[in-house]
């Protein structure tokens, strides 16, 4: 067999391409993985908070605390009331759990704790809303287990 | 003689010989980097505004307020970053960025007068 110069230096280039390559592979391979859980907790946030001030939900308010206008026999969206705020649970997706609910009426901050479980990523939903028919900024906090 | 010249012309050049194959295999290997995946990240930051501009304006429909009153609250949800016009009169004047995203309603005072509600929400 005839090994010559040129083709170890072919040999180690190639090797050092494909080590390269494998390198770029897993590093799109984390991004990509770290992108979709930040996607999935984001999605999750947003569609909560979502349901929380456009439904009704008397079994557990985290779904949705509107005020229902029995008159006219639907949820007023946007518009709830400090009683469904505080008769929310819990609730999770997975490892994704909503951890508290803050709301600011007349500038005074309140907040209502849903879970003391350890988390590790968090993102807060900002809604603008009634409460008790007064303007007010709500957050809901929405985590990741860990 | 003119061969033996051409000889001492290649003989007395120095420097750096670049073979066709060499450029190839450097262009395949540039090629190789730049068609390498690229993450396109995906966020729902446009969601987040637009149920944002629709709160405000279900509010503004529900509840009566002042043009001071609005503007304040745009600026406590979406910081210096809207603009709010009403009736094509701007109220409330913001920083301009990359992209924008807007909203617009119209609202029906109890004397049934119409007011054109415009939010316009600029971010990166």
């Amino acid at each position: 067999m005839i090994f010559s110069l040129d083709a170890m230096i072919s040999f180690v280039i190639v090797l050092a391409c494909t080590l390269l390559f494998v390198f770029a592979l897993n590093n799109y391979a984390q991004r990509a993985e770290q992108g979709l859980k930040d996607f999935e907790l984001e999605e999750k946030a947003l569609l909560t908070a979502d349901s929380f001030v456009k439904n009704f939900d008397e079994n557990n308010t985290i779904r949705g605390a509107c005020v229902y206008d029995a008159e006219k026999k639907r949820v007023r969206t946007n518009e709830l009331s400090r009683e469904n705020i505080t008769k929310a649970k819990g609730i999770e997706f997975g490892n994704i759990f909503v951890k508290s609910i803050t709301f600011t009426t007349n500038g005074t901050p309140e907040t209502i704790a849903l879970s003391s479980k350890k988390s590790s990523e968090c993102i807060s939903a900002k809604r603008f809303v009634l409460i008790d028919r007064e303007k007010a900024i709500i957050l809901i906090q929405t985590c990741r287990e860990g | 003689m003119s061969h033996k010249l051409r000889n001492v012309y290649f003989d007395n050049k120095k420097g750096f010989v670049f073979s066709l194959e060499a450029t190839l295999a450097l262009t395949l290997f540039g090629l190789m980097l730049f068609t390498l995946p690229q993450i396109q990240m995906t966020s729902l930051k446009e969601l987040a505004i637009s149920q944002q501009e629709n709160d405000l304006l279900r509010i503004l429909s529900a509840k009566e307020s002042s043009e001071n009153e609005i503007s304040l609250d745009a600026q406590e949800l979406f910081g210096q970053n809207a603009e709010v016009w009403i009736n094509e009169k701007q109220i409330l004047f913001a920083q301009k960025k990359k992209n924008a995203i807007a909203s617009a309603g119209i609202i029906l005072d109890p004397e049934l007068n119409e007011k054109q509600v415009k939010i316009v929400v600029y971010y990166d």
